[in-house]
């Protein structure tokens, strides 16, 4: 069977310039000759007037993702760590925080603790390497100006405090040392906060995040707060679901292809169904809870008491988890 | 093509003897939906939604023609005739195909006969398979220049009397892709069957192909003459009755009359129901 | 290869083809489909070469041909029915997964589809030692989930490894990427005779993933390529015997069937709730079989929606549990 030049990614102009001269096939345009593969002449001709190395081009077109077995899958998953989250049941819950590599959505009604556990996650991401932490940096896109320096500042010097007490109890010289570079101003200045208000900005930032992931390699956390808000806008469905997918697929290449992780914040919606009471589920539809990893219901039970419930984990059976939010942060409930 | 003929010297003998010869008749191919029999050069359509049973009623088609009328004088039924299925969607098998010989060979009665065994089932079942030819199609291509290869088949094999093509939408979307040409279903159908006609007009073999409902244009005009060739006879149009497990209908019309038929479907092909509905 | 160059023959000369592309003739079925009288004048070859042309296109370019007793032949000595190692599944599907064929798994969001695969390319990897190739588009593969499955079951450390070690993934960040992929794949199970395990089952987890970038496509772009990555991928499992466990979206449509005003004034509206495959009418017909997950609690239901060989809505219950789904 041969491959169609339909299916590569081809510019609309250049795919119809070929087919006018007849090459309809990957074989069409690279001739076997003598064992050795060629570019046609005439087709060389045609791929130069796009790029100056028509042979580079024409093999990049080709180029077949790497395959990898689940065994060194495996190694790289365990080697890239996760991002945990101050509460040991909710780390539990999530097999050591939030992965890598992947997009974890947070939802709940308005109050529920997304914000927080976003900013906290800002936080816990930079714990450095001497406290098993992933000493990181992280990106904060603002869609809803939820994103409050204070209250950032209030985590960042529990999480500090947290960590230099460990590290006098301990007497760990390498603790110690981390500390002198680990304060509640190097945790400020390694949150970058970017302000969307339009859903033009966000898909421009999440544009723009690949050149600046490629210079910023220390990033290893990207939180959308939320990703729901730019998209209220726009009227026409379809457009906003295609936008939305668009986004998403631009997300997972970085999350993959940074190591870094994304999570996302999302609104409730009601949910109708004859026969039933209505009931409340995450926005934005079937398709865009296919294309999150991870899915987790927040809720709020009384003045700092929450839960956290699965949505959608491959590891996990559905649970309700428990957690707190104090002044400094997300925490483990306290048996009396 | 007529005068390609004529310069071909050896190849239009073939084809002379081909046509002078008469293919096995398909008379008898199924007589609930063929009252008055297949008759060569027919072009039937069988049209359906999703499982609605498309490819297994063509593979029933198929396992009738294929079979010996009769075996060492036990009868059996079918109609020793050869066929050649072009199969673009992939979805026939020749598994299936096989147990609904199996089935058919049972019901003939052959099975309470001592002389008949597993293993003569079986050597009955090789030799009519033999008589099948395979032509697995993946891209538009392939299709038109397959169907220029019919000739050929087609004056080798005088035994050959049907022909399936399943289904005949299958390259229509990169068909849209690759040439700006034809994006009106209907028109492509068309072309699609002149295109086939073409080839195997002269050799006076009967035409069965499958297409999905969806497949028609918007705006559908009822004409089903297709070229000089011929036209369509028959369509076939299978439907899953709402809501229901195993409960289908079939409109069956030709020229003349239109006559709707239940039916079911069971692991060895429809079984029809004995009702009958007249319009 | 359907542009006409001098490697098909030697007949073709550099003279022949530029008369014939000054014309207008490119492509092979330009050719066949032009008058051979006219092709005479045009390359002033002789007739006989014109014909011989012909054939050779023909005999090059049209289907494989092979009867009806090859092919029955070649599925009985090659074909395998692949257990998928959870016993009512097996039951369902007739006894596993048939190779030549497309299977698809489709169910909303969260319904364990992906769980299904996983559990699916473990018990290959691990009970019939073969490799199984798991195609990932939206990074849902978890080989940790995969180990803690292993580890429930428990496995031996070292069978642990090389089970792992039998599951090739591979990441795909748009279609063309699939079809990158897919196409290097065919050539190299072409020569797999030689491997000592070879592939029978080929996981792509998600099919509608890499769909999504077409939803808003105005030219049919998504449904040519849909369709012909239905071919590829027919090709490949019938060609190379492989069967093909695609992972669809399902979605939730309400159809208000009747919405007449009763005279009781009592309900007056009847509206059921479907869930349909995604991808539109056009993909329905391309598996051979389809199964509709349901999860309800810590259980997954399983129907089968579409099927040649198996009787439409049988199904079957599946528990979720640490080991995977039983």
């Amino acid at each position: 069977m041969f491959r169609p030049l339909c299916n590569l990614p081809l510019p609309r102009l250049l795919s119809s310039k070929l087919r006018e001269l007849g090459f309809m096939y990957c074989d069409d345009v690279c001739i076997d000759r003598n064992g050795k593969p060629i570019l046609d002449p005439i087709a060389e001709k045609v791929l130069r007037q796009w790029s100056d190395e028509p042979c580079t081009y024409w093999k990049e077109l080709l180029a077949t993702p790497a395959t990898k077995n689940a065994f060194s899958h495996l190694q790289d998953e365990c080697d890239l760590g996760r991002i945990e989250t101050f509460c040991r049941s909710l780390d539990e819950y999530m097999d050591g925080g939030v992965p890598l590599q992947r997009i974890t959505e947070f939802s709940g009604a308005p109050g529920s603790g997304k914000t927080q556990m976003c900013l906290q996650l800002c936080v816990d991401v930079q714990i450095p390497r001497a406290f098993c932490g992933l000493e990181g940096q992280a990106v904060f896109v603002d869609t809803c100006s939820g994103f409050t320096v204070s209250r950032l500042s209030e985590i960042a010097e529990a999480c500090v405090n947290h960590c230099s007490m460990l590290a006098r109890d301990g007497l760990n010289q390498n603790m110690l040392q981390a500390m002198k570079h680990f304060s509640k101003i190097s945790i400020l200045e390694n949150v970058f906060h970017v302000l969307c208000l339009t859903h033009v900005d966000l898909m421009a930032s999440i544009i723009y995040l690949k050149k600046f992931l490629s210079k910023h390699k220390q990033v290893r956390l990207i939180v959308i707060d939320s990703i729901t808000f730019p998209l209220q806008t726009i009227d026409n469905s379809l457009q906003r679901v295609s936008l939305l997918y668009d986004l998403m697929e631009n997300l997972r290449t970085i999350a993959s292809e940074f190591d870094v992780a994304v999570v996302v914040t999302n609104n409730l919606t009601t949910k109708v169904e004859t026969g039933k009471e209505s009931s409340l589920i995450p926005a934005l539809g079937e398709s865009f809870g296919h294309s999150v990893n991870y899915r987790f219901l927040l809720g709020r039970m009384s003045d700092s008491n929450f839960v956290c419930v699965s949505g959608k984990n491959l590891n996990k059976s559905s649970v309700t988890v428990p957690f707190q939010i104090t002044r400094s942060g997300i925490r483990e409930v306290q048996n009396n | 093509m007529d005068s390609l003929q004529s310069h071909l010297g050896a190849e239009s003998g073939l084809q002379l003897l081909s046509r002078l010869e008469n293919r096995p008749s398909l008379i008898d191919l199924d007589n609930v939906i063929f009252e008055s029999g297949l008759l060569p050069n027919e072009i039937v359509e069988i049209n359906g939604d999703v499982s609605s049973g498309k490819t297994l009623l063509v593979t029933q088609f198929l396992a009738k023609c294929l079979l010996p009328k009769s075996y060492c004088g036990i009868d059996i039924g079918g109609l020793n005739a050869g066929a050649v299925i072009i199969d673009t969607d992939h979805h026939f098998q020749v598994l299936k195909l096989v147990t609904i010989m199996e089935a058919y060979i049972a019901r003939s009665g052959c099975s309470s006969n001592s002389l008949v065994d597993a293993n003569t089932v079986e050597s009955i079942i090789k030799d009519a398979l033999d008589n099948l030819t395979i032509l697995h199609c993946y891209d538009g291509v392939q299709l038109l220049i397959t169907f220029h290869g019919l000739k050929n088949i087609l004056s080798c094999n005088r035994n050959i009397s049907l022909l399936v093509l399943d289904s005949v939408s299958a390259f229509y979307w990169q068909n849209t892709l690759n040439n700006n040409g034809i994006h009106k279903m209907d028109l492509y159908l068309k072309k699609i069957l002149i295109s086939l006609q073409k080839h195997i007009h002269e050799f006076k073999v009967s035409v069965i192909y499958t297409k999905p409902l969806y497949f028609q244009s918007k705006v559908h005009n009822d004409s089903n003459v297709i070229g000089k060739y011929g036209k369509i006879s028959r369509q076939i149009k299978l439907q899953k009755v709402l809501n229901s497990v195993n409960l289908f209908y079939a409109h069956i019309c030709d020229n003349s009359n239109r006559k709707v038929l239940s039916y079911e479907i069971g692991n060895d092909g429809f079984h029809w129901h004995v009702a009958q509905e007249h319009k | 290869m359907a542009r006409l160059c001098k490697e098909m023959n030697s007949l073709f000369s550099e003279f022949v083809l530029k008369n014939l592309r000054l014309c207008g003739f490119h492509t092979v079925v330009d050719f066949l489909e032009e008058n051979p009288e006219n092709l005479v004048r045009i390359t002033k070859l002789p007739y006989k070469d014109i014909v011989l042309l012909r054939h050779n296109i023909i005999a090059n370019f049209s289907a494989f041909q092979s009867s009806g007793k090859t092919a029955y032949n070649e599925i009985v000595t090659n074909s395998a029915m692949v257990s998928t190692g959870i016993e009512r599944l097996d039951a369902l599907l007739g006894g596993g997964i048939l190779t030549g064929n497309i299977y698809e798994v489709c169910g909303l969001s969260g319904s364990c589809k992906t769980q299904l695969c996983l559990t699916i390319a473990m018990n290959i990897a691990l009970s019939l030692k073969q490799k199984v190739y798991y195609i990932d588009a939206k990074l849902d593969f978890s080989s940790r989930r995969i180990f803690s499955m292993l580890e429930e079951k428990q496995i031996a450390e070292t069978d642990v490894t090389e089970t792992l070690k039998r599951i090739e993934v591979v990441r795909i960040k748009d279609l063309y990427q699939l079809f990158s992929f897919l196409h290097t794949l065919r050539e190299n199970l072409a020569q797999r005779e030689l491997e000592s395990s070879f592939v029978r089952v080929i996981i792509l987890d998600s099919l509608p993933a890499v769909f999504f970038s077409f939803l808003n496509d105005t030219n049919n772009e998504g449904i040519a390529l849909k369709s012909q990555l239905a071919n590829t991928m027919k090709h490949i499992a019938l060609e190379c015997h492989v069967a093909f466990l695609l992972v669809n979206l399902a979605s939730r449509h309400f159809d208000e069937i009747e919405n007449l005003p009763d005279p009781d004034l009592t309900v007056s509206s009847v509206q059921t709730e479907v869930v349909k495959p995604a991808l539109g009418k056009q993909w329905l017909h391309i598996p051979s079989t389809r199964l509709l997950l349901k999860k309800v609690e810590s259980q997954v239901h399983v129907s089968i929606i579409k099927s040649i060989n198996i009787p439409l809505c049988s199904s079957c219950i599946l528990n979720i549990k640490d080991e995977g789904l039983v």
